[in-house]
């Protein structure tokens, strides 16, 4: 073999390198995406600001309900507070007497608010809805041990739900 | 008289070599490699998509080929190690974030769709791009739907993917 025929067998052999080498080039780019999904919480009810209730031909009443929402994991703690420590209060100056009820919250029945209630729930999921019902107790007026005068008789219950 | 003939053919064959051709030859070549390369233009930081949902512009890379055949453009879903196939994960979150993506040019769409849905990665391909001796700009896409729309409801994190675009000559 010649050193003519050497270089041209050399030459084309580099040559089918260079040309494999270039097919198996790739090249890439990467970015990042993303989406930031805040925590959502909620509190909502059904429940007027007023909820009339019969004391005279009942002894219980469904006051509505209570829901509560939140898309991320945590314990909820449930305050629920009598301004008038778990009683009705005669709303006419003057008029003391009481009428004394229980509150219904959820699962928990005859809740005495003579102190706050509190209760804790733990979100085991994310996104959870849980309503809880709320409903209260008393005895009917005929059957009160302690008679109370005729009037308007009022509590405000305040319910607070803080997640942590 | 005989012995005179003889020597003049022999001094003709000793002259003929002297008329003989000769050349010599050499071949000259440029080679011009094979140029496919990918500039991005795509942010380095994670780009925040909106709680709104909607198309968002990532960003722009520029591809330079001075190839005379087809290569292939890819599109594919890397995130979490390749693990998220197709759609944006949150830490500590079995929920996923979908997403489709558009890779165009100024006159077309070249790629579009979704690259997995979190358990089957579909990576996109176009391998029939030929664009010759060029410069070509591609602008990134994403698009994602209103996160209020989703029903059950996302939980709260940041969900991400990384999305990488290949070029590669054709085989």
């Amino acid at each position: 073999m010649s050193k003519h025929m050497k270089k041209v067998i050399v030459l084309v052999f580099l040559s089918i390198l260079v040309f494999s080498a270039s097919a198996q080039v790739s090249q890439s780019v990467s970015t990042e995406i993303q989406g930031i999904v805040p925590v959502v919480f909620s509190l909502g009810t059904d429940m007027t600001d007023v909820e009339t209730v019969d004391l005279v031909n009942s002894s219980s009443a469904y006051l509505g309900k209570v829901v509560v929402y939140t898309n991320t994991k945590g314990i909820w703690t449930i305050i629920i507070n009598s301004k008038n420590a778990g009683k009705l209060a005669g709303r006419t100056p003057g008029n003391n007497d009481l009428y004394p009820y229980y509150m219904g919250f959820g699962t928990v029945d005859r809740i005495d608010l003579s102190s706050d209630f509190e209760m804790t729930y733990s979100t085991l999921v994310a996104k959870t809805t849980v309503e809880y019902p709320v409903s209260i107790n008393y005895t009917r007026l005929e059957d009160l041990q302690q008679p109370v005068v005729s009037d308007t008789y009022s509590d405000i219950v305040t319910i607070t739900v803080t997640i942590s | 008289m005989k012995k005179f003939v003889l020597f003049a053919i022999v001094a003709l064959l000793v002259s003929a070599p002297a008329f003989a051709a000769d050349s010599s030859s050499t071949v000259i070549k440029a080679v011009i490699a094979q140029d496919l390369t990918i500039t991005g233009g795509l942010p380095t930081v994670p780009t925040t998509l909106p709680l709104s949902g909607g198309t968002t512009t990532i960003g722009t890379l520029t591809v330079n080929s001075n190839l005379a055949t087809a290569w292939t453009i890819t599109i594919s879903s890397t995130g979490g190690a390749g693990a998220n196939k197709g759609v944006m994960k949150a830490s500590g979150v079995t929920e996923a974030y979908p997403y489709t993506v558009t890779l165009k040019t100024a006159g077309a769409t070249v790629l579009t769709g979704s690259l997995g849905d979190g358990t089957t990665a579909t990576p996109l391909s176009k391998t029939d791009v030929l664009t010759g001796v060029a410069t070509v700009t591609y602008t990134l896409e994403v698009t994602t739907a209103a996160v209020a729309t989703f029903s059950p409801a996302l939980p709260a994190g940041t969900y991400e993917d990384t999305i990488t675009i290949t070029i590669a000559p054709n085989a």
